[in-house]
């Protein structure tokens, strides 16, 4: 009988076969869903938005890349993590951003925040905001109200006349923060960016409808929480992000505006459902609760710790926000500070095991 | 009664190359290899040496202790040798080598015809130990052993027969379903009155409905027996997630099916307790899924213990140049190192597999999948980060033990870590720690 001969066999570990699903296909997945956040910004705020989203993901990779050859690692720019950080550094800074507060920032956020702990899956902290949190205490005059008016091009001049007339209010910090509050400082501040007599407190109120498709100023990828809407959409439906964390996030912060006796709601807008809503799509938000705090790798494992997860992100943004004083936004620090409290989340929700009795 | 079984994986069944597949008998070899220790527990003590001729099903391995099983010779001949030969578990042992005479020549005490009816409780659990019969789902436990309760408060009240045959690939078990479903349904009730169960339960997956009419034909509605049909998702068939999706109880940590009135056997399991009850057979020949990518003719395959790889594989082919070669399914088998190993009572399958998963893998990023997908609810990241920092006691104070290794965990994991396999080490880390202190544990692959 003829022997058949079959080459040296590979031996390893079960399973033999693999979900085709790998942290690649994860990773730009989320790349995609932010392409058209990125566009709809150089569309509202002009080409100048396109250069910042364009150096803040370059620096990204070329930062990775250079930690990981210099300390002899694997690199790993191809898995698309670092592109992400990129897009989210960019999409939290306001549009007239200095590129060296970029370049900055990108150093800090992929060097310090990520590399530092031992790269994706390792660090603490979400680097891009890390990143932003830096720059608000390193260049807190550039990432500002005080230097947007110095924007010049189409989409800036359209936007100061749309504030002017339909006064769709500036979403977030310090412009955004203004209006909520509707405190002097507000009114001041807001002064100061429409050099046109607003006037009535009225006209001090966005208009809802612009606010949601985002039209109006803010961060560069913050204003259209109609766009941030569809791609986290995405994600839900592709199985990356858990609905009930953006949900309970922006649920808390609703009903945290709703029952803050902060918000004065007057004339037109009088509706109780107006100014909780105008917390929700205002500022960072949208963005914070459905790419921020949603990072697998800086939130809780289970479902049950990504609910308490994002009820605590939408408290201290909350609270920041509507009854603390002189901060403008909250949805950075709070998700930080989330981060933070991660561990512990997950140690207090694992799952009750098989065959465990119940309530151990 | 059913409870849905939501976690675990959906991987594709690729049953198609075999499911139509009538099960042939395979060429029984000149020379066999018969494993002494082919079963969970003590190995098997010779008593056969060099030269004394063996009729077909007599016992040649005594068992060596209350966990152990008998092993009989698969053909009539002579023993030729008793030495250390290459095994499916990666180590050598021991096995009884035989040159096959041809003539088929049954040892008269491997043909006694009885009727089933007659025995009793004892004297079924005695034909089963006599018969070498075990597990045949791929843990090869003692079925005697889990038809004996430890002591009298244990009252079993279910027998689950366990035909989800959960496995991508295999098709060994529907084939007998369709083919012998009068052997299974008769040896399920032998296996219920030796237990003293009430009711049986047939546990089928919902894509083998034919199957299910095949043993509810069988049964003939009979009192006390009943047949569920589960959605079809892996790991179904693992015990542990069977009985929950059956009962709705679970199986308490650290403990057995039986602590909760529950017993599973497999379908073939049930038809070898049929064969050793009715006809005196011994355990000496079992049916072999021989598939996969990189086969001609893949089939399903009635073949005596102790036929090579080798052998098998002249009969099916080869299509193309395997990469791997996995003894049962893919979620859970064992790689083989090669073609010179053979069939136990275990072998459910071989799968020749022309592409491997890739070697590299990541940090975890915490993306939750494997915690979704894990059908005991463990954190098999967390252990996997765990075992990779060397903190095994940690480990073992988590969840270590109630791992049932179905590969689920790695099977979706993004980063490609190889949390099985990390687990496994740090059980056998512990084991090896409590080395003889402990009797072996029964842990029982999904099918």
């Amino acid at each position: 009988m003829s022997e058949i001969r079959i080459a040296r066999l590979s031996v390893g570990a079960s399973p033999h076969i693999r979900e085709t699903e790998d942290v690649r296909t994860i990773m730009w997945t989320v790349v995609l869903t932010l392409v058209p956040v990125g566009l709809f910004s150089m569309y509202l705020f002009g080409w100048y938005a396109g250069v910042v989203i364009v150096a803040s993901v370059a620096s990204c990779v070329i930062f990775e890349a250079a930690w990981q050859l210099a300390a002899r690692k694997a690199v790993t720019i191809s898995d698309g993590s670092a592109i992400i950080t990129g897009l989210l550094l960019a999409f939290v800074m306001p549009p007239n951003v200095p590129i060296y507060v970029i370049v900055v920032s990108a150093a800090v956020a992929m060097i310090v925040a990520k590399h530092f702990f031992g790269g994706l899956g390792c660090n603490i902290w979400n680097p891009a905001l890390v990143g932003r949190a830096f720059a608000q205490v390193a260049y807190p005059s550039v990432v500002s109200l005080s230097a947007w008016p110095i924007v010049k091009g189409r989409g800036w001049e359209r936007l100061l006349v749309d504030v002017r007339h339909s006064v769709g209010a500036a979403s977030s910090t310090r412009v955004y923060d203004a209006v909520t509050q509707a405190t002097p400082l507000a009114y001041d501040a807001l002064q100061s960016l429409v050099p046109a007599k607003t006037g009535a407190v009225n006209a001090m109120y966005p208009n809802l409808k612009a606010l949601f498709v985002g039209t109006v100023p803010g961060c560069i990828g913050e204003t259209s929480s109609l766009l941030i809407l569809i791609g986290g959409l995405f994600l839900i439906y592709r199985g990356y992000v858990n609905w009930r964390l953006p949900a309970v996030f922006l649920g808390t912060l609703f009903l945290f505006a709703l029952l803050v006796p902060t918000a004065k709601i007057q004339g037109a807008h009088a509706q109780w459902w107006w100014f909780p809503l105008y917390q929700v799509f205002a500022g960072g938000a949208m963005l914070g609760a459905f790419y921020m705090a949603t990072d697998m790798v800086t939130t809780p494992i289970t479902s049950k710790g990504q609910v308490i997860f994002a009820f605590g992100c939408a408290s201290i943004t909350g609270t920041i926000r509507l009854l603390g004083h002189g901060f403008p936004e909250g949805v950075c620090y709070s998700i930080l500070l989330m981060n933070t409290a991660v561990p512990v989340i997950d140690r207090y929700t694992r799952p009750r095991k098989y065959g465990a009795k119940r309530g151990e | 009664m059913l409870h849905k079984f939501k976690r675990g994986v959906h991987p594709p069944d690729e049953k198609s190359r075999t499911v139509r597949a009538a099960i042939r008998d395979a060429p029984i070899p000149d020379i066999l290899v018969v494993p002494l220790s082919q079963h969970t527990g003590a190995s098997a003590v010779p008593i056969v040496g060099k030269g004394v001729s063996v009729d077909k099903g007599m016992l040649i391995g005594e068992p060596g202790g209350f966990i152990s099983a008998a092993v009989h010779s698969p053909v009539s001949g002579e023993v030729v040798a008793v030495e250390d030969r290459a095994l499916p578990i990666g180590r050598p042992g021991a096995c009884v080598i035989i040159r096959n005479d041809r003539e088929e020549r049954w040892a008269p005490e491997a043909s006694i015809q009885t009727d089933p009816a007659s025995l009793e409780a004892g004297s079924i659990r005695d034909r089963v130990r006599a018969a070498g019969v075990v597990g045949m789902g791929g843990a090869a436990f003692p079925t005697s052993v889990k038809l004996t309760p430890p002591d009298q408060h244990v009252r079993i009240d279910t027998l689950i027969v366990n035909a989800a045959e959960c496995e991508p690939y295999l098709t060994g078990d529907y084939r007998l379903m369709l083919e012998s479903p009068e052997r299974i349904v008769r040896g399920a009730e032998l296996v219920r009155r030796a237990a003293g169960a009430q009711r049986i339960v047939y546990a089928v997956e919902d894509d083998k409905e034919d199957a299910a009419k095949a043993l509810a034909g069988a049964a003939g509605g009979a009192a006390g027996v009943g047949i569920v049909l589960l959605p079809v998702r892996y790991p179904q068939g693992a015990e542990k997630n069977l009985i929950e999706s059956v009962t709705g109880r679970e199986v308490p940590s650290g403990g057995l099916p039986m602590n909760i009135g529950v017993l599973v056997q497999n379908v073939a399991t049930c038809a070898a307790v049929c064969d050793a009850c009715a006809f005196g057979r011994p355990l000496i020949e079992r049916i072999v899924t021989v598939t996969g990518p990189c086969t001609a003719n893949p089939g399903n395959f009635r073949v005596r213990i102790g036929t090579l790889y080798s052998d098998l594989l002249k009969e099916v082919g080869l299509a193309a140049m395997p990469r791997r070669i996995v003894l049962g399914g893919p979620m859970m088998g064992v790689a083989q190192t090669g073609l010179d190993i053979p069939v136990t009572k275990a072998t459910t399958g071989l799968v020749f597999l022309d592409e491997v998963p890739r070697d590299e893998w990541r940090s975890c990023i915490r993306c939750g999948k494997c915690v979704r997908a894990c059908p005991v609810r463990i954190m098999p990241s967390e252990l996997s980060v765990l075992v990779e920092a060397e903190r095994i006691d940690e480990a073992n104070a988590l969840d270590l033990f109630d791992c049932i290794e179905c590969g689920c965990c790695a099977y979706v994991c993004p980063t490609r870590r190889p949390i099985v396999h990390r687990i496994k080490y740090a059980k056998a880390q512990i084991n090896a720690r409590r080395e003889g202190a402990a009797p072996p544990l029964e842990r029982t692959p999904a099918k």
